[in-house]
């Protein structure tokens, strides 16, 4: 009888727990070991939060590749890691009427991929800029869908000793002429709008024929795996939550065994 | 062709659609950037400073006597970032008119960012004199008297003293930039860096510290007499320690209408009162009693390392202003204290294994206690990164970060996979795991549990 494909031994091992052990144990202490190499190495890796990965890799990490071979082949082993997890879960999914009590745990499966897929979705099609200066009133340019950003108005918050501890700008965001949205970004609360974010992170003074302009120094960041992401992170919440509950029935049921 | 069959390739056209539809969004948004990646963030187009400084030599070769070329001169060199040669043109400049506030206050402003402080001052003092209203005179003297504050202010051992006298507040250079900031802002409000909290506080913190030490000595004669009604006695201290430091939270919370754990005080001690939580927990529901011994002593040390701080509250700052903040702090706090129940039982375990001690719980409880204890933690870790990369994503703009934090706990997530499956207990769940997959289940250490 000609065997089925989930129960080849190709696919088992794909769907394998040693399998993800050793991917998992091999990418952290890559990443561990690698990181090591970061704070004594500014002039190179200064910068990775300031672009996205695949940006990085290609301006600064081939600059130096004894120092940062480890982040390409550490993405390798999660991006493996993130392939046995996904057969893993399809694994389930066919087997799901003997395994359905087990939907917590697989959940985290699902955002786990979800989350790793978005992650190099945003490093591969991404931007990051930083200190993007505007005035009141100004409107500026995004490189995205014909998308434009407008300061209207500006506002800084002083304590009670006087130093400004945030920002307030209002923020409009058009594509053409049409207002997409506005909002008063401030800490905590920036502009986002499919996979845009936008947040104040200082401010100045200048002045222009002997009139004082306050400008907002902004940062424009866009990640279109973002709301896969967010998906992914809510997928592994509810799964962490199903499974806190099903640990303890599973206890119960005597599904644990004693095994010293 | 078998339905499981079927269903793979389904998933693979599925996966594989997905895939293509990521590439060709890829592409379309690096396309329609035109510039692809690149995002020059200058709104304005890009000035030649030097070739405007090059007229401008010329200009003031042929016109010494030109103020106004010696200013814009001034100005190039400070928006080039010169400011040594900007000192001088402003120097030129000021010799020829010296009641300009303006330049007086750029040039402190390079002053400034040479570190002559002295002479800046000098300058905005000179600029405030001229035009009392000159607010960016005032501003800038501001910032210098409150780096020279910054520098100058010796190290205190003992608790700050938070109600500084006007005479105090005076003679320092704080208090000058408050005074400055006065004029400018007409406002006039005493510092106020935190809050003296009310009366009780006290009490409650030194009378929670007594049950848990008292619970502790108490564990230990436990260890030596093994009579009921010690380790009862240790048992009800813990409770009314707990209590109280509960209520001191409690109240702590109230006072300050966030939860307080943005200083090490405050992390301290709900780190602290994690810890008894935790232990509570335990021991309510398996009455491990002196097995809990090392979490308590964690709980006491760190206790009694901030009787000796300052209490007070610091007012919030915007950044930690979202309730994703408090989550978050919250959940790690607590899956830390479920991580160092973890490691005490994993290290009773251990020692069981070779004493086989009566005192000490049986080694199949200390497995399930460990593996609970590591399941918990690491499930609230979960939940407190996932929190965390939201709120990274709102503060900073993006939800994964190479600082120190973003790797680090992101190198103990993975170790804390694969460690869960390599502990003690886990050991026993790879053993079952392998025994289920030959029925066809499987399991992965990224859900953190056990097949």
């Amino acid at each position: 009888m000609r065997k089925s494909l989930l129960e080849s031994r190709l696919w088992k091992l794909f769907c394998s727990l040693k399998l993800a052990i050793v991917l998992a144990s091999a990418a952290t202490l890559l990443i561990i070991g690698g990181s090591l190499l970061i704070p004594f190495n500014p002039r190179i890796f200064a910068s990775l939060d300031s672009m996205p990965l695949g940006d990085w890799l290609s301006s600064f990490a081939v600059r130096a590749p004894a120092l940062t071979w480890w982040i390409p082949v550490a993405g390798l082993l999660l991006v493996l890691l993130g392939l046995n997890t996904l057969c893993c879960f399809i694994d389930w999914l066919c087997h799901f009427r003997a395994r359905w009590r087990k939907c917590g745990e697989y959940l985290i499966h699902l955002g786990f991929v979800c989350v790793l897929a978005a992650y190099l979705w945003g490093s591969l099609a991404g931007f990051r800029s930083e200190k993007n200066l505007l005035f009141v009133g100004q409107r500026k340019p995004l490189p995205l869908q014909n998308l434009s950003l407008q300061l209207e108005a500006f506002e800084p918050v002083f304590n009670r000793s006087g130093r400004p501890v945030d920002m307030l700008n209002s923020l409009a965001l058009y594509r053409g002429d049409k207002l997409l949205k506005r909002v008063q970004t401030r800490t905590n609360h920036p502009l986002t709008w499919n996979g845009l974010v936008i947040l104040p992170t200082s401010y100045g003074q200048t002045v222009v024929n002997r009139r004082y302009r306050t400008y907002s120094i902004l940062t424009i960041n866009y990640d279109p795996g973002a709301n896969l992401a967010l998906s992914g992170g809510i997928a592994m919440g509810g799964g962490v939550l199903l499974t806190l509950f099903s640990f303890y029935r599973k206890r119960e049921r005597g599904d644990r065994p004693d095994i010293v | 062709m078998k339905k499981e069959t079927i269903l793979l390739v389904v998933i693979t056209l599925a996966i594989g659609a997905l895939g293509g539809i990521i590439y060709t969004n890829a592409q379309k948004d690096r396309s329609a950037g035109g510039q692809g990646q690149t995002f020059n963030p200058a709104s304005a187009p890009p000035v030649d400073y030097q070739q405007q400084i090059k007229t401008l030599k010329e200009i003031v070769a042929k016109e010494a006597n030109n103020r106004q070329a010696w200013v814009q001169l001034g100005n190039n060199y400070f928006d080039s970032g010169d400011p040594m040669k900007a000192i001088e043109a402003y120097d030129k400049a000021l010799k020829l008119d010296d009641k300009d506030p303006d330049v007086l206050t750029d040039q402190g402003i390079m002053y400034r960012r040479v570190g002559w402080f002295d002479k800046a001052v000098a300058n905005f003092l000179k600029a405030t004199k001229l035009n009392p209203q000159h607010v960016n005179s005032l501003f800038n003297l501001g910032i210098v008297y409150s780096q020279e504050e910054k520098r100058k202010r010796p190290r205190r051992s003992g608790p700050a003293t938070w109600n500084w006298s006007r005479r105090e507040r005076a003679r320092t250079g704080y208090g000058r930039c408050l005074t400055t900031w006065k004029t400018a802002t007409s406002k006039c409000r005493p510092i106020c860096r935190g809050q003296r909290l009310n009366n009780p506080q006290p009490l409650l913190l030194y009378a929670a510290f007594g049950s848990y030490l008292l619970a502790v000595l108490l564990y230990l004669c436990h260890v030596l007499l093994r009579r009921p009604w010690v380790w009862r006695s240790a048992f009800i201290l813990v409770l009314i320690g707990f209590a109280l430091q509960t209520v001191s939270l409690a109240l702590r919370w109230v006072s300050a209408g966030y939860l307080p754990v943005t200083n090490l005080f405050s992390t301290q001690f709900f780190f602290s009162w994690a810890l008894a939580a935790t232990y509570l927990y335990f021991e309510l529901r398996y009455r491990i009693h002196a097995a809990g011994l090392f979490v308590m002593f964690c709980s006491l040390l760190l206790f009694g390392s901030i009787l000796t701080r300052d209490p007070a509250l610091p007012p919030l700052i915007p950044a930690l202003d979202t309730p994703l903040f408090t989550l978050h702090v919250a959940s790690s706090f607590v899956a830390y204290a479920f991580f160092t129940m973890a490691f005490s039982m994993g290290v009773l375990y251990l020692l069981q294994r070779r004493l086989r001690h009566a005192l000490l719980p049986e080694l199949t409880l200390l497995r399930k206690l460990n593996e609970e204890a590591i399941f918990l933690g690491f499930s609230l870790f979960t939940l407190c990164m996932i929190i965390g990369s939201i709120w990274a994503y709102v503060a900073w703009g993006y939800y994964f970060s190479w600082n120190m934090s973003g790797r680090r706990w992101s190198g103990c997530f993975m170790p804390g996979c694969v460690t869960q499956n390599l502990s003690v207990a886990g050991r026993a769940a790879v053993m079952q795991c392998c025994r289920s997959s030959a029925s066809g289940s499987c399991c992965s250490p990224t859900s953190g549990s056990v097949c």
